[in-house]
């Protein structure tokens, strides 16, 4: 059963996030919409708007998004520090507190050593972290082999819940004795806030966030000893490098990948090198179907 | 006796107004000078050592020195209390409402454009603001210190002066 005052209280969270004369019409909402909002967006010259499954409303209010409440809805979520998140822009998002994730548009700035940031932004989405502790109901054990979790890769298309799946899988193997270290890169994971997990991720859980995933999963297969090493979307060289070695290790990996299905990713060079290594033992595919999430579980 | 006491308290009255006009001269130069090097420390927490805003106000409100240290105290207290209020609203209100600063409104203004740019941008832009903050600063500093050198002890002298005035008029 989702929790729905955690929903509440999450959904209250990422208003808070909004330009303060656009928050009392996002507080009116009705609760179905509060409960199911997946997120924000503004657009500049347009009215914000909240997206439920694959729609978008706008907000019934009358002013427009100007360029200032792009630049409040940033600072806001800096802790009106927006210096101390550069490295997080220059990738084009900031994570807040509670793991909802802000994602930035607009023009980008460019270094010698590549984006530096951005001039103007155009649009911010404002994407609702969620936890639902049902999300990998009857998953674990659908990804053992010989009693114990298998290398396994969760694949969706935005949006269809690949890391709610993975933070729930990682609770629910944690909460079984197994030994859980997450690479939280853009701390939507765990969402830690001053060391402490805001999300549920386990009693065996280990997290290390603000470093890239590559990175933060080798730090903690030298110094965790972890059973499973779980990253989320794999998107670089460097993880598919990371995951090499990892599994050279003994060490199990849950990582998640964007696509429509299994085919869709071996078309692209990235996976069909992770195709070849034969690393993962079993694959989940997420998806819609009439506006419910649904999964099936592969052996590879 | 009462017309000696009444003179007395004319005469003592005029000469504290005056006083106190001179005294607020001195707060002002004063407020000036603090929050120019005040800004100097910003200015490099925030391009050094990436300091988040609230941490920075508070270390302010702890190292600087009195009048300016209620002001950053205000601002890090609000800051803690309202984190969905972007900084600039925080901070222009309490200059708006830092009558104990002395300030003139050309300099409140200064200090409050500064203010809706701290934590709103990159740390580059800030720094260039804070360093044109500093300069406007600067040069308010001296003309206060003008003021206060010049009308300081005037004011008080005209406060006596006044006050005399008023008992040889009303005598």
């Amino acid at each position: 059963m989702k929790d729905t005052k955690d929903l509440y209280e999450q959904y209250g969270q990422a208003v808070s996030c909004l330009p303060p004369r656009f928050r009392e019409k996002a507080h009116t909402l009705s609760d179905s919409v509060k409960e199911s909002a997946e997120e924000f967006r503004l657009r500049i010259g347009r009215k914000p708007a909240v997206r439920v499954g694959i729609y978008e409303t706008e907000l019934d209010v009358c002013d427009c998004v100007s360029r200032e409440d792009l630049n409040t809805v940033l600072e806001i979520a800096t802790g009106s520090s927006v210096h101390t998140a550069q490295s997080s822009i220059k990738e084009g998002f900031v994570t807040v507190s509670g793991g909802h994730r802000i994602g930035l548009c607009g023009t980008v700035i460019t270094a010698h050593d590549g984006v530096s940031g951005f001039r103007d932004l155009s649009s911010v989405s404002i994407r609702i972290a969620k936890q639902i502790k049902t999300a990998a109901a009857g998953m674990c054990e659908a990804i053992k082999k010989n009693g114990s979790p298998g290398n396994t890769l969760i694949v969706s298309p935005p949006g269809c819940g690949k890391t709610t799946v993975l933070r729930d899988l990682v609770r629910r193997l944690s909460d079984e004795g197994y030994r859980i270290a997450v690479a939280d890169e853009r701390g939507e994971i765990a969402a830690k806030q001053n060391g402490f997990p805001q999300f549920d991720v386990g009693r065996c859980t280990d997290v290390i966030d603000g470093t890239g995933k590559s990175h933060a999963a080798m730090m903690m297969l030298r110094s965790m000893t972890p059973d499973i090493i779980a990253l989320d979307e794999i998107t670089h060289e460097r993880d598919v490098d990371a995951i090499y070695q990892i599994c050279n290790c003994g060490t199990k990996i849950i990582a998640t990948a964007h696509g429509e299905g299994l085919s869709s990713l071996s078309e692209r060079p990235l996976y069909r090198a992770l195709s070849d290594m034969q690393i993962f033992d079993f694959a989940i595919t997420l998806y819609r179907e009439k506006g419910i999430f649904r999964h099936k579980v592969c052996k590879l | 006796m009462i017309k000696i006491i009444g003179a007395l308290f004319l005469v003592g009255g005029a000469t504290v107004l005056g006083i106190s006009a001179s005294v607020n001269l001195t707060v002002r130069a004063r407020s000036l000078e603090l929050f120019s090097r005040a800004l100097g420390i910003m200015r490099s927490e925030i391009g050094e050592r990436l300091t988040p805003l609230d941490e920075l106000m508070y270390k302010l409100s702890q190292i600087s020195p009195s009048p300016i240290d209620a002001f950053f105290k205000q601002c890090f207290d609000e800051m803690k209390k309202k984190t969905d209020i972007p900084f600039g609203l925080i901070w222009t209100k309490n200059i708006s409402h830092a009558e104990y600063l002395k300030l003139r409104p050309a300099e409140s203004e200064t200090l409050i454009a500064l203010g809706n740019v701290l934590g709103r941008y990159g740390a580059e832009e800030q720094k260039t603001a804070i360093d044109h903050a500093v300069r406007c600063m600067d040069s308010m500093y001296l003309s206060a210190e003008k003021d206060k050198t010049r009308l300081g002890k005037l004011y008080a002298k005209l406060g006596l002066i006044c006050g005399i005035a008023v008992v040889i008029v009303f005598i």
